[in-house]
C-alpha cells in the first residue's frame, strides 16, 4: 500500500519500472506464434498486449500506468490508411502511367510529388501516432493527450529535414530540439500540460563530435573502399566470364567495412544520444518540478548493440524482449524533481478517436 | 455475521489524478469499496460482473488494478498479495483466460474469412477483380483501353485502306450480328510484325496486320476475332487488367515507382493470358458467335493446328541449339492456345522474350480446344468476304 495516495496537493513523483526483459521472452514467442496462425493479422493485437505490458510495468507512486489501446483499433487506423491514402496513391499512380509515357520526364515529376508528399506525412505519420498512444496512457484513470496540430508538425519536420539535409547534417540538434519542444509543449497529463525549456545552443557542442566523426569515418570509409571497387570494375570490365567467388569476397569486404563503420558510428552517436535524452528529460517541466534522465553512453550502446543482437538472433521473435529492455534502462533511469499537484490535474476532455496510428502504421513508424 | 476479510488500496475518480484511501470487502455480488481518508465515510459498490482489468489478473498477483463499466475512469488498486486470488473467485473478466479470448476473437474470426475468402476465389466461386472490373463505368474502361493500346502498339500505325476497312467492317459486322450481346465494339487493325490479336478494354479488338497475312481464309480471321469477342463479352481484358494494376502498383509504391509501369502491365494482359476457364468461355462465346453468324469454326481449329506446327518447329530448333533462331521464333510466334498472345512492344520484345517461352511451356496448346471447334457441321453461307474483298484485307497494312 502506496503512502502517498491520499489528495495532498504537491507530492513528489515516483517513477519505476518493475519489469525485466526476460519476462518478455514469452510474449515474443506468442505474438509470432500467432501471427503465423492469423496470416499476419495478430500483429495490430499483438503490439497492443505488448503495450499493455510495458505500460503495466510502469509505475507512479507505486500504481500502475495503463494503456486503453485496442488491436481493432490499431487495425481499422490501418485499413483506414490504406483506403484513405495508399488507394488513392496507387490510382494516382495508375492516371500518371496513362498520361504520360513511362519515361518522360512529366511522370518522374509526378512519381516525386507523390514521394515529397510522402515524405510530409511522415512527420505528420509520428504525431498522430503519438497523439493515439497519449491518448490510451492513463494513470489513475486520467488520460495524456496530444494536442496541436498533426498537419502543422508534419510540414515543420518536413522543412526542418530539408535543411538538416542542406547543412550536411549540422542542424540536426536544431531540429530535434524544434521537434522537441512542439511535442513537449502539446503533451498533456488530464489537461495539465508538459513544458519544454530546451536550446539547441546547449548540446550543439555534443554533437560536433559524432557529427564531424560521421563526415571523417564516411569519408575514411569510402577511401578505404575505392581499390576495393576499383577491383570489381577491373573484374567486370575485362569482359571474361566473373568468378562468383571473388565478387562474392568483394561483397563481403564491403559489408565488412560497412558494419565496422556503423558500429563505429552507434558508439559515438550513443554518447551524444544520452545527452541529449538526458539534457531533454532535464528540461521537461511538469506541474512543479521536472524530470530527471540519468543515462550513460556506455549504457545506451550496451543497449543498442544488445538489442540488435537479440532481435537479429532471434530472427525478430523476441523483438518484444528488446523494447522491455530499451523501456526498462529508460524507466529505471528517470526521476521525477519536486513535486505534482495531483488534485490539480483534471481529466482531459479530449474527445477519443475510434482509430488509431493507421497512418504511422503503413509507414511502419514506431517499433513498440 | 460473518467476518469478511478486508484489504487496503487505494480508489481514484477519475476526474482528477488524486486518490484516496480505501477499504475493500468482496459481498457475495458485488466489491464495497469504504474510503476511510476522506472527513466522512464514503462507499462504493461494483458488481462483480462489470469488473475489469487493464492486464490479466493471475493468483499469484502482488498487486491488482481493477476498474468497472459502469463507474468510468474510477480506478481502484489494491497491492495486497492475496487479494488475487480473492477477487478472481467472484470476477469473471480480469482471468487470463478472458483477456486472451478478447485479443484473439477478432483476429482468428478474420483469419477465417479471408481463408474462406481466398478459398471462394481460389475455386472461381467469387471473383473481386472480375467484380470491379464489371463496376468500372463505360467511361473508365474506355480510357483503360487507349491506355492499353497506346502502349501495346506504341510506334505502330492502325492500318487503313478504304477497300480493307470495308472488308474488315463486312466481316465484324456480320460477327456482331452472331453476337448475344449487343456491344459497342470497335475493331482495328495494327501493324505489328507478329501473329496477334488480343482484346482491350472497352470492348476494342485489335488484330495485327501480319495475322490477317498469316490467315489462309477470312474464316480464319472470323475465328480469331470471335474468340477476342468472347473474352470482350466476359470482360476478361478488364478483370485482368485490375489484377494486374492492382498487384503492379502496390509494387511501384514500394520501390519507388521501378517495379515497371503500365507498359509491363498491359504487356502482362495481352502477354500472360486468361485462366483456362476463361479461355473456355472465350471459345464458347466463339462458338455460338460463328453459329450464329452461319461461319464453319473448323478453319479456326486449322489455325490452331498450324500454330501447334509452328510451335513444334521452334522447339525443333531449339533443341537443335540455333540460338538466334530461337530468340526470333520466341518472338513470332505465338502460344499455340490462343493466337492473341503473342503482342509486344519494341522496347519489352526482349525483355520478356523468356516469359512467352514460359508461358508457351507451361500453357501447352490442347487439343481438345480443336476438337471443340472441329465439332461444327455448318459451312460457311455465304461466304464471309469475296476474294476481291479478302484479297483488300490482306493487303490493310502494306497498301
Amino acid at each position: 500500500m502506496d503512502n502517498q495516495s491520499t489528495s495532498l496537493s504537491g507530492q513528489p513523483l515516483d517513477i519505476s519500472w518493475t519489469g525485466r526483459g526476460s519476462k518478455f521472452i514469452g510474449l515474443g514467442f506468442k505474438i509470432f506464434f500467432l501471427k503465423i496462425i492469423t496470416l499476419g493479422i495478430y500483429h495490430f493485437w499483438g503490439k497492443t498486449e505488448l503495450r499493455r505490458r510495458l505500460w503495466g510495468n510502469i509505475r507512479l507512486n507505486s500504481e500502475p500506468v495503463e494503456y486503453t489501446g485496442t488491436g481493432m483499433q490499431l487495425f481499422l487506423g490501418f485499413l483506414l490508411t490504406m483506403l484513405v491514402l495508399f488507394l488513392p496513391a496507387m490510382l494516382y499512380i495508375i492516371a500518371l502511367t496513362f498520361m504520360f509515357q513511362p519515361e518522360s520526364v512529366m511522370f518522374f515529376v509526378g512519381i516525386g510529388l507523390l514521394y515529397v508528399f510522402f515524405l510530409y506525412l511522415i512527420g505528420v505519420a509520428m504525431y498522430s501516432a503519438q497523439q493515439y498512444r497519449l491518448s490510451r496512457t492513463q494513470w489513475r484513470g486520467i488520460r495524456g493527450q496530444l494536442k496541436g496540430s498533426k498537419w502543422r508538425y508534419g510540414f515543420t519536420t518536413f522543412w526542418t529535414t530539408l535543411v538538416s539535409i542542406i547543412t550536411l547534417g549540422l542542424a540536426v540538434p536544431w531540429q530535434s530540439i524544434k521537434l522537441n519542444r512542439i511535442m513537449t509543449n502539446n503533451t498533456h497529463f488530464g489537461e495539465t500540460p508538459m513544458h519544454f525549456t530546451g536550446k539547441a545552443r546547449d548540446i550543439f557542442k555534443y554533437y560536433l563530435i559524432p557529427w564531424a566523426g560521421g563526415i571523417g569515418g564516411y569519408g575514411l570509409m569510402v577511401f578505404l573502399l575505392m581499390p576495393v571497387f576499383g577491383r570489381l570494375k577491373g573484374l567486370t570490365e575485362s569482359g571474361a566470364p566473373v568468378d562468383p567467388s571473388k565478387i562474392f569476397s568483394i561483397q563481403l569486404t564491403v559489408f565488412a567495412y560497412i558494419i565496422i563503420f556503423g558500429l563505429l558510428m552507434s558508439v559515438i552517436y550513443a554518447w551524444y544520444q544520452s545527452k541529449y535524452y538526458n539534457y531533454t528529460a532535464a528540461h521537461t517541466h511538469f506541474s512543479n518540478g521536472s524530470f530527471n534522465l540519468n543515462t550513460t553512453g556506455k549504457g545506451l550502446m550496451w543497449l543498442v548493440i544488445s538489442n540488435f543482437l537479440i532481435i537479429i538472433l532471434s530472427l525478430t521473435i523476441l523483438t518484444p524482449v528488446a523494447v522491455a529492455r530499451m523501456f526498462g534502462y529508460i524507466m529505471n533511469n528517470l526521476s521525477f524533481n519536486g513535486n505534482v499537484d495531483l488534485t490539480a490535474i483534471q481529466q482531459s476532455e479530449q474527445t477519443l478517436s475510434k482509430t488509431g496510428e493507421g497512418l504511422a502504421e503503413g509507414f511502419d513508424i514506431g517499433s513498440f | 455475521m460473518r467476518f469478511l476479510k478486508k484489504w487496503h488500496g487505494s480508489w481514484s475518480d477519475g476526474k482528477s489524478a488524486a486518490s484516496v484511501k480505501v477499504e475493500v470487502t468482496l459481498l457475495e455480488d458485488k466489491l464495497a469499496i469504504y474510503t476511510i481518508s476522506e472527513p466522512s465515510v464514503k462507499s462504493y459498490f461494483w458488481s462483480y460482473d462489470k469488473i475489469h482489468s487493464p492486464n490479466p489478473v493471475s493468483r499469484r498477483a502482488d498487486h491488482v488494478l481493477l476498474t468497472h463499466e459502469d463507474h468510468e475512469g474510477e480506478r481502484l488498486f489494491i497491492d495486497e498479495p492475496d487479494f488475487a486470488a480473492h477477487i478472481l473467485k467472484h470476477a469473471t473478466r480480469i482471468t487470463a483466460r478472458s483477456h486472451s479470448w478478447a485479443m484473439l476473437k477478432w483476429p482468428l474470426g478474420m483469419t477465417a474469412a479471408l481463408v474462406i475468402f481466398w478459398a471462394l476465389t481460389f475455386f472461381n466461386i467469387i471473383s473481386p477483380s472480375a467484380t470491379i472490373a464489371n463496376m468500372l463505368p463505360d467511361k473508365a474502361r474506355t480510357s483503360l483501353g487507349n491506355g492499353v493500346i497506346k502502349t501495346i502498339a506504341k510506334d505502330r500505325k492502325i492500318c487503313q485502306s478504304p477497300e480493307g476497312n470495308a472488308a474488315l467492317e463486312k466481316m465484324v459486322a456480320r460477327l456482331k450480328e452472331g453476337a448475344s450481346k449487343k456491344i459497342p465494339f470497335t475493331f482495328e487493325v495494327a501493324d505489328l510484325k507478329i501473329v496477334n490479336a488480343f482484346a482491350a478494354p472497352g470492348d476494342r479488338i485489335v488484330i495485327s496486320g501480319k495475322l490477317i497475312e498469316t490467315a489462309k481464309s477470312p474464316a480464319e480471321v472470323a475465328g480469331v476475332v470471335a474468340h477476342e469477342m468472347g473474352h470482350a463479352i466476359e470482360r476478361h481484358p478488364e478483370t485482368n487488367l485490375v489484377r494486374a494494376l492492382g498487384l503492379m502498383t502496390i509494387m511501384q509504391l514500394f520501390t519507388a515507382g521501378e517495379a515497371g509501369t503500365l507498359g509491363d502491365v498491359a504487356f502482362y494482359l495481352v502477354q500472360s493470358g486468361y485462366s483456362r476457364q476463361a479461355e473456355t468461355e472465350a471459345d464458347k462465346h466463339a462458338a455460338k458467335i460463328l453459329k450464329k453468324s452461319t461461319i464453319d469454326s473448323r478453319p479456326l481449329a486449322g489455325f490452331f493446328e498450324r500454330i501447334i506446327a509452328l510451335h513444334r518447329l521452334k522447339e525443333n530448333n531449339k533443341n537443335g541449339g540455333v540460338k538466334d533462331k530461337e530468340e526470333e521464333n520466341s518472338k513470332q510466334i505465338p502460344d499455340g492456345s490462343d493466337p492473341a498472345k503473342s503482342a509486344n512492344s519494341p522496347s519489352t520484345d526482349k525483355k520478356y522474350t523468356s516469359t512467352i517461352t514460359e508461358w508457351i511451356s507451361t500453357h501447352p496448346p490442347t487439343n481438345k480446344r480443336i476438337e471443340y471447334f472441329n465439332q461444327s457441321s455448318i459451312s460457311t453461307n455465304p461466304p464471309i468476304l469475296t476474294a476481291t474483298e479478302w484479297a483488300a484485307l490482306q493487303k490493310i497494312c502494306n497498301k
